[in-house]
């Protein structure tokens, strides 16, 4: 089963957090985010264990760090999850594991043809599979885990930010 | 000139460089061509706050280019790529 998109989202505030604070501790990352305790522990615990984050004690406080060798995604891949929209259609077909062409146009009110061509990027950039059910075409994530990964760690830039406004305010006319 | 005259003159430049920047940044990201055509519109803005920019030391610019037809032509090659980069599906 994919990794669900909610848990992404909790992951990359605290990937986020961590970058911002190397040897940030527990507590420190609660009281921030306001997460439950056991979420936070369960998304820290799996972090550690796919190696994008490292904690080491200070005697009596565990503190997180970025792991910097974290797998280096390809440069195509990383490019496409600059996009906040192209992410976003990422994240809703992980959480479905499998969505049609209807169930995306459904969740993003966006053109036809913009959904078609995000889509077509997706598929061209090898992010997205796709496969026919009769005349619709479902779309799913070919790897799952490192798709995860890399919206997990990559880090929105102010550039990135205003590119993505910018292509949201003509592209959604 | 005035010194509001010149602020508006330079801000129009700068500004429309800065719009210029972000639409060819956002079309290299993105590659539709509706991003193309509106990055085309903002590189005419800009080269119109070029020439008002570069009249404020050569006022002679002024006469030339902005009692002519050409500023004319540019307004409307600037409104007919945003026509078509907003009609572009």
């Amino acid at each position: 089963m994919g990794p669900d998109p909610l848990e992404l989202e909790n992951r990359r505030a605290i990937y986020q957090l961590v970058s911002k604070f190397p040897g940030i501790h527990l507590r420190a990352v609660q009281k921030r985010l306001g997460l439950q305790m056991g979420v936070l522990e369960y998304h820290l615990n799996y972090m550690e264990k796919e190696s994008i984050l490292a904690s080491q004690t200070d005697g009596y406080r565990k503190l997180y760090f970025v792991r910097e060798a974290v797998s280096h995604p390809d440069k195509a891949s990383l490019s496409l999850m600059r996009q906040e929209i192209l992410r976003r259609i990422v994240m809703l077909i992980l959480l479905k594991e499998k969505a049609s062409f209807k169930d995306i146009m459904d969740e993003f009110k966006l053109s036809k043809s913009t959904i078609s061509f995000h889509l077509k990027k997706l598929t061209e950039g090898n992010v997205l599979a796709t496969e026919k059910s009769g005349r619709e075409t479902i779309y799913s994530v070919i790897d799952p885990e490192k798709t995860a990964q890399l919206i997990i760690t990559y880090k929105e830039s102010f550039l990135d930010s205003v590119v993505d406004r910018f292509a949201d305010a003509w592209l959604g006319i | 000139m005035d010194t509001v005259e010149v602020f508006l003159r330079v801000a129009l430049m700068g500004f429309s460089l800065l719009l210029f920047a972000t639409s060819v940044i956002s079309y290299a990201r993105v590659r539709h061509t509706r991003l193309l055509l509106i990055s085309g519109a903002f590189a005419l803005f800009f080269v119109k706050g070029l020439v008002l920019t570069m009249a404020i030391w050569m006022p002679w610019l002024d006469i030339l280019f902005f009692a002519s037809v050409y500023v004319i032509a540019i307004d409307f090659l600037i409104l007919i790529t945003i026509y078509f980069g907003i009609a572009k599906r």
